[in-house]
């Protein structure tokens, strides 16, 4: 009987890996297929869409610089953004563990964790999940500045403070993001995971030069890309516990497999840090967590708390503050200097420049145990700065199974 | 706009030119003649749209993904066909397991009350120590030390023994049906390292579907063991762990000697130590039984000091729980005592997967009783 069992076990579970590897084929399929090569890269048709073609400012190669740091600053923070993806593991929240002084076997956790912040629970020995998340983000402003009403000036020319004639630009840029993650419990301390993100860019946009209040439409562009985006690979490893409280590290990196010249990926190596502790009650946990991404361009550090509510065993609810510090991340800004021939005219120009940039985010969602060991994860994301490249409200759902004993 | 030109005047001439009814930056107004030509026909960057096929492809595959996790799902929900070569004896499809939890591979139904008799104690009470006949005493060689205290292990219960008070018991057992061997006294010297471990095997009366779910591979079942010659018959075929496994005695001529007085004791005191013995043996499965019902109240009863909001919330946690004790070991001192059991636990919890996963397989408890009254749990370690 044992052996049947053994056997039937086993089958059971080649079922479920096999399913499992259908699934994430489907997945991969679905999301690489791309009938030809594109003519125009999306970075290039950002570039096309922010040089200034009608202005006469008496400098161009000014103007093509401006165009080129508004470009790549823009390019930088898509990348940032795209790369700020929730993969963290539920399956603590499924884990049984023998408590010694009890001598009994209790639930690791009542909760089923955080989304973007870490906490310091891990999944347990050879209990292994598997993920896949799915996020649509329509993105409206970026450092303060309105994406899609057109507002957003890339060359202008005053005289005597008066704008009589300007180029605005208009950006409707979308991100689908579908991430699968696994994690793995090396040991009852020790947990590897990995996300693969991939990332479909959707790029439009127009260029409108304004002379006098009268509106000439310029130019339009778009670009349309799909692929993989930055893996991630992470090791966290538990240094204290008491029941699902307790210390741990973490080390996530991020490896330049997203195609940059689309904006899937940042076109960097990363490699961050992490410091993460929880405190859990019965029902309510208190997480947080600190990072420091060392990146060849942009250092970044990372903080974030999570409180999460075991509102019954089967669903937690997860509010959540997520910062992130970006040194020379760049930001957009508007430059004014004279025109070099023209007196009383001055030219206005968007460019980038390096800043140190903070971003503050707002989380909230479910996570709901839907049968099984079956999770679903659904929050909505809300940026409380201006900047960087910000949404209204971001949706996230996402599958969880988890296994092992 | 009267405001004179300092680095422009003979260039542009004068300030009024650029007044907005007639445009003075000559230049500008040459370019807008070719807004105007724009104005018609727009630039256009050639569509670098990868087309809207990749986007009915991303859609498709989302779809196709959605249809293959439904189907997933509620595949799960059908019990999985047995495999070719796979004998299926008993249904361990998860939808079984939850209308059928006593057939449930590795755990045991809960049992009603802990009054019922356990399975282990039941059988160890029914081996009383005494009444069994037994050749004559032998003397063993005095190679091991007389006066080595108390930590020898010994077949438990059996026929009172004087020193050492240790016991490993063998658990669980069926009532012993016929006439058997006189229990041994270990060596004395090394009883549990010393004996060459094996297990036990014997012949047993049917065994339960939870003692056949519980039953370890490793062993043939009851009918198919040999006729024994061990002291005591395990019914349910599981290999006992050989550390813990008293030694096997050596031949028929084997010094009884439970019974009999030794240098010190009387029997007044050995009878003492064997009550204390099966005391703790029948605390222990009213423990065992306890957890297996997920009953705190029983619980507090063997284990007073326990934390019961926090083995509340574990039990909660838990639809099934089953706990096997292979074999204790009991070392009794005084009014204190303290016991090793080494077995299994599977149990189903109430989040999570519906397979039986595995628990505690040790458990230390240490154990007091006040004058006259109870063996009580004070405190239990499980790993």
């Amino acid at each position: 009987m044992p052996e049947t069992t053994t056997m039937t076990s086993r089958s059971r579970t080649r079922h479920r890996m096999t399913l499992v590897a259908a699934l994430v084929m489907c997945m991969v399929f679905g999301l690489s297929i791309a009938p030809a090569a594109a003519q125009q890269t999306t970075l290039e048709v950002l570039s096309f869409l922010l040089t200034n073609r009608t202005i006469i400012t008496g400098d161009f190669d000014r103007d093509a610089q401006a165009a080129a740091a508004t470009r790549d600053t823009i390019a930088t923070i898509v990348a940032q953004e795209i790369s700020t993806l929730p993969v963290s593991s539920s399956s603590g929240g499924f884990a049984y563990r023998i408590d010694p002084t009890l001598g009994a076997v209790v639930r690791a956790s009542d909760s089923f964790g955080t989304f973007y912040t870490e906490r310091s629970l891990t999944a347990g020995r050879h209990r292994a999940s598997f993920g896949i998340g799915y996020q649509n983000t329509l993105y409206n402003t970026i450092d303060g500045y309105d994406l899609r009403d057109g507002t957003l000036v890339s060359t202008a020319a005053t005289l005597n403070d008066q704008q009589f004639d300007a180029e605005t630009i208009t950006l409707r840029l979308r991100t689908d993001v579908m991430t699968l993650t696994g994690n793995y419990g090396l040991t009852n301390r020790f947990d590897v995971g990995l996300a693969v993100p991939f990332v479909r860019m959707n790029l439009q946009g127009e260029r409108v030069d304004t002379y006098r209040g009268e509106a000439f439409f310029q130019a339009t562009g778009s670009a349309s890309a799909s692929g993989l985006g930055d893996m991630v690979m992470r090791l966290k490893y538990n240094v204290f516990d008491r029941g699902a409280s307790g210390v741990s590290l973490g080390l996530e990196t991020r490896l330049p497999t997203g195609d940059e010249d689309n904006l899937l990926g940042s076109g960097d190596f990363t490699f961050a840090p992490r410091f993460i502790g929880s405190v859990e009650g019965d029902t309510v946990g208190f997480h947080g967590e600190l990072s420091y991404t060392l990146n060849t361009d942009t250092n970044t550090l990372g903080y974030g708390g999570a409180l999460t509510i075991a509102a019954t065993p089967r669903f937690t609810i997860v509010g959540e503050l997520f910062g992130r510090r970006y040194d020379g991340l760049g930001r957009l800004t508007s430059t004014t200097v004279p025109h070099p021939r023209l007196a009383g005219v001055a030219t206005t120009r968007l460019t980038g420049v390096e800043e140190t940039t903070d971003r503050l985010l707002l989380i909230g969602g479910i996570k709901w145990n839907v049968t099984g060991t079956w999770l679903l994860t659904a929050n909505v994301l809300r940026p409380l700065t201006d900047d960087g490249l910000n949404a209204g409200w971001v949706p996230t759902v996402a599958f969880d199974y988890s296994f092992g004993s | 706009m009267a405001q004179p030109l300092s680095e422009h005047d003979e260039e542009l001439g004068s300030i009024d030119d650029f007044a907005p009814e007639q445009p003075a930056v000559q230049p500008i107004d040459d370019d807008l003649e070719l807004h105007a030509d724009l104005e018609p026909v727009p630039l256009r960057l050639p569509d670098t749209r990868r087309g809207a096929g990749n986007a009915r492809s991303w859609f498709v595959g989302m779809l196709v993904s959605l249809i293959v996790g439904g189907v997933w799902l509620g595949w799960r929900a059908i019990p999985p066909a047995a495999a070719p070569g796979e004998t299926t004896a008993k249904p361990i499809a998860s939808s079984t397991v939850e209308r059928q939890p006593i057939e449930r591979p590795g755990i045991a139904p809960p049992v009603p009350s802990s009054s019922e008799p356990d399975r282990a104690v039941s059988v160890d009470r029914s081996t009383p120590p005494v009444e069994k006949p037994r050749p004559a005493p032998v003397e063993k060689p005095q190679s091991a030390p007389v006066e080595k205290p108390r930590s020898a292990s010994v077949e438990a219960p059996r026929p009172p023994v004087e020193k050492p008070r240790s016991a490993s018991v063998e658990a669980p057992r069926p009532p012993v049906e016929k006439p058997r061997p006189a229990p041994v006294e270990p060596p004395r010297s090394a009883p549990v390292a010393g004996s060459p471990g094996k297990a036990v095997e014997g012949p047993s009366p049917p065994p339960s579907l939870a003692d056949a779910s519980r039953a370890s591979p490793p062993l043939p079942g009851p009918a198919t063991a040999p006729a024994p010659s061990p002291p005591l018959p395990v019914p349910t075929g599981e290999e006992v762990p050989s550390a813990l496994v008293a030694a096997p005695e050596p031949a028929p001529a084997s010094p009884p000697a439970t019974t009999e007085p030794r240098s010190s004791g009387g029997a007044s005191r050995s009878g003492v130590e064997v009550t204390d013995n099966v005391a703790i043996q029948d605390l222990l499965g009213r423990y065992r039984t306890a957890f297996g019902a997920l009953d705190v109240a029983s619980v507090r009863r063997v284990w007073p000091s326990v934390n019961q909001r926090s083995l509340e919330r574990a039990f909660r946690q838990l639809e099934e729980q089953d706990l096997s004790f292979f074999s204790c070991t009991i070392n009794v001192a005084g009014v204190r005592a303290e016991a090793t059991c080494v077995g299994s636990s599977t149990f189903i919890p109430t989040v999570g997967s519906r397979s039986p996963q595995s628990g505690p397989s040790q458990w230390n408890f240490k154990l007091s009783k006040k004058s006259a009254g109870p063996w009580l749990i004070d405190e239990a370690q499980a790993r």
